[in-house]
């Protein structure tokens, strides 16, 4: 009788636990509130409270730099790195005071200083305090090793990773595109699900809940994740397109490439300006195009009024962070050295 | 024949033998299902327009091939080309959406199987640089059964479970004595004991392999049996000639030999050590060790333990190389067994079986003891 109920006790007590933590983690979960926002086209760069950082597209091996923009001092992103042989892909992803970037790197840890093991990674940094957590792992190699090495198993997963263009994720899983596709990896258990498929990846954005992205004949498809169900957004063809936070902004196909918004709560298109751009980025209040006649930076409001030049040289591509008061140019006439450029005050 | 019938049902009733194999066929099945990954991912994803593909093209490479290949290359490439040119003129307003509808469709089928094209392109490319001996398939099925040094745990356990009890369950209630005493006991019991055990890992291990094949077959298709090795990337630089399917038989045969020896060195053990802790442990030792002592991979498949021939699979690879990043050379990792060399090792194998069972059946009779009883009258 005795031992039966110290088994019963045991039993209960373990339960109990259990569903004691699950309770605390759901909890977790629902009560944590992130507001995901990702686009494609604008994933070199991201800003926190005190630093800006930004990819530049020439170095790339190590392409981040950041800068501290209280004291202005600039430093790479990632510091040390004993022992490790690295590479850093040019996209990150930010979300609040994080940001995540990608990695692939040679381990040597494992198996001595001759055997290295290609690892690909996704790195979170806490951008108050600078501690990095790894959010994903995964073997690189042409051949994995399964259970206590000794196993061995071709494996194709280095091609899907050197494939990757751009990333981004929520709590549950997180997504990859690469050039035809968008693949959705559970964070959990690092099962692969292939979800969109289109003939060439153009501009894709993200808002927590939908995917955006445009399909073979350049309508702007919204997929739900939870629910993977997808709809096409009114009658939009494009090219490009950015998100914020309740607008689409997009270069209207139909109308000689002029840059149009989409209202995601009213439902209604609006045509912003009459001159054909090629990029589009936005700050705060103000919308920033590439001019597609000279490429010159223009900058406009958000209604579409006030344009005007931002500097006249033609430019491949900028970065423009919300509350830091300088533009990074890439010149066409510097050879894409990144330039900074004071903002217009409307 | 009585004595055969008594062992079965001691250790299949008695030992719950049956319960084992039942749970270890379970468990097999449920761990194969939810584990086994395709090897090559994008061509099980994609199955269906490989499967188109393949219809066209597979077999031996030849001229015919390589032009349905250039060609179909060349019409995936243009597709995309279409698109963009379609899409330019229908949001210029130089055709009508109905048109454009129409034209849309066939190159949007065309963008959709090419990943199958892609997948089945490197397969292409790798069977080119050896046509003779390379030749194009679906090869998941035949990878996930031959292509991985698979070491079978639940297998051994199960042999373990059913095989050490043979002897030790003897030991353990002191029957060991009462049976020497009998007429037949000191005599020929440990024989058909010994037979039995054979006799059971025999089928067991084909059951085994039997499962393995039903899995593969229902699962990706083992079609092209008659395709040469080498069609397998796993076996690239392989020099021997045979077919998949004859390779799976000469592995299963392989891998059987490995599970009547692997059963063999249990009675041995059992015999010597007498208990079931320190067994476990010997032949723990005798299958992890040879993994892990030797650098160059096909070393340990010399070694006479059980490993090499429960592995199987590195019978018939061909040499393999892997590059060093320090010194940009490459270095052997792994060097073919030739045929000669294989059967040595049987042979060897073979050798140290009977060896094994002359010594437990002298620890398990009496028969010298009863010459020299006569003697001594």
């Amino acid at each position: 009788m005795k031992t039966n109920r110290t088994i019963i006790v045991i039993f209960l007590s373990v339960f109990l636990i259990g569903l004691g933590c699950s309770f605390w983690y759901i909890r977790e979960i629902s009560t944590k509130e992130v507001h995901y926002q990702f686009n494609s086209e604008l994933n070199h760069y991201a800003e926190s409270n005190n630093y800006i950082f930004y990819a530049d597209i020439q170095d790339v091996k190590d392409p981040f730099s950041m800068l501290n923009i209280k004291n202005g001092k600039e430093q790479s992103l990632v510091k040390d790195l004993y022992k490790q042989d690295y590479s850093i892909s040019n996209v990150l992803f930010s979300e609040g005071d994080y940001i995540y970037y990608m990695m692939f790197s040679q381990d040597y840890s494992e198996r001595g200083l001759y055997e290295a093991y290609d690892k690909f990674r996704i790195v979170r940094l806490n951008t108050k305090d600078f501690t990095d957590t790894l959010v994903y792992e995964d073997n690189a190699n042409g051949i994995k090793k399964k259970f206590l090495g000794l196993q061995n198993i071709e494996d194709d997963s280095a091609r899907f990773y050197m494939s990757i263009t751009g990333f981004f994720l929520d709590e549950k899983s997180i997504y990859f595109i690469t050039q035809n596709q968008i693949w959705k990896v559970s964070r959990r258990t690092g099962k692969k699900d292939k979800i969109i498929s289109v003939a060439s990846m153009k501009s894709v954005a993200f808002d927590g809940t939908n995917i955006y992205y445009i399909n073979d004949s350049l309508q702007i498809v919204k997929y739900n994740v939870s629910a993977s169900k997808s709809a096409i957004v009114s009658d939009i063809a494009t090219e490009f397109f950015v998100i914020s936070d309740s607008k689409i902004y997009y270069i209207n196909r139909r109308d000689n490439s002029c840059i149009y918004s989409y209202d995601l709560i009213r439902h209604k298109n609006q045509s912003l300006h009459s001159r054909a751009a090629t990029f589009i980025a936005y700050d705060k209040k103000t919308i920033y195009y590439i001019d597609k006649d000279n490429s010159y930076l223009h900058q406009m409001s958000e209604s579409g009024t006030q344009d005007s030049v931002v500097l006249k040289d033609a430019i491949i591509d900028f970065y423009v962070f919300p509350n830091y008061d300088e533009i990074f140019l890439s010149l066409i006439s510097k050879q894409n050295q990144l330039i900074k450029v004071h903002k217009l005050r409307n | 024949m009585e004595v055969i019938n008594y062992e079965l049902r001691k250790i299949f009733r008695y030992r719950k033998g049956i319960w084992y194999l039942l749970i270890f066929l379970m468990i097999k099945i449920s761990s194969m299902a939810m584990l086994d990954k395709p090897v090559n991912e994008s061509m099980f994803r994609e199955i269906k327009s490989v499967q188109y593909y393949l219809d066209k093209v597979q077999g031996k490479i030849n001229q015919k091939t390589i032009t349905y290949m250039d060609k179909e290359s060349a019409k995936i490439a243009q597709a995309e080309g279409s698109l963009q040119k379609l899409n330019n003129s229908y949001y210029d307003g130089k055709i009508d959406k109905k048109t454009y509808k129409e034209r849309l469709k066939p190159l949007i089928k065309k963008l959709k199987d090419r990943e199958g094209f892609d997948a089945l392109f490197s397969q292409y490319n790798y069977a080119g640089e050896n046509p003779k001996n390379r030749f194009l398939l679906n090869t998941n099925g035949w990878d996930s059964l031959l292509s991985k040094e698979h070491l079978d745990w639940f297998f051994y356990v199960l042999l373990f479970l059913i095989i050490a009890p043979i002897f030790c369950d003897e030991f353990l209630c002191n029957m060991e004595g009462i049976i020497l005493t009998q007429k037949n006991g000191g005599k020929y019991l440990s024989l058909y004991k010994i037979g039995i055990a054979v006799v059971l890992t025999i089928v067991l291990s084909i059951l085994n392999m039997g499962t393995e094949y039903l899995f593969s077959f229902y699962k990706y298709g083992l079609q092209h049996g008659n395709y040469p090795l080498q069609s397998l990337s796993y076996f690239a630089d392989s020099s021997k000639n045979i077919s998949l399917f004859g390779a799976f038989l000469e592995i299963s045969f392989i891998k059987m030999i490995g599970a009547v020896e692997l059963s063999i060195i249990l009675l041995f053990s059992s015999v010597l050590i007498k208990r079931y802790a320190l067994i476990l442990l010997v032949i723990t030792a005798d299958i992890m060790l040879p993994f892990y002592l030797f650098s160059l991979g096909s070393t340990k498949y010399f070694v006479p333990g059980p490993l090499g021939l429960l592995l199987a699979s590195g019978f018939l690879k061909g040499n393999e190389y892997i590059s060093d990043s320090f010194s940009d050379q490459s270095r052997l990792s792994f060097q073919e067994i030739s045929m000669l060399q294989i059967s040595m090792i049987l042979i060897i194998t073979l050798c140290a079986l009977c060896g094994m069972i002359c010594v437990i059946q002298k620890k398990n009779a009496n028969m010298r003891f009863g010459k020299m009883r006569k003697r001594l009258q």
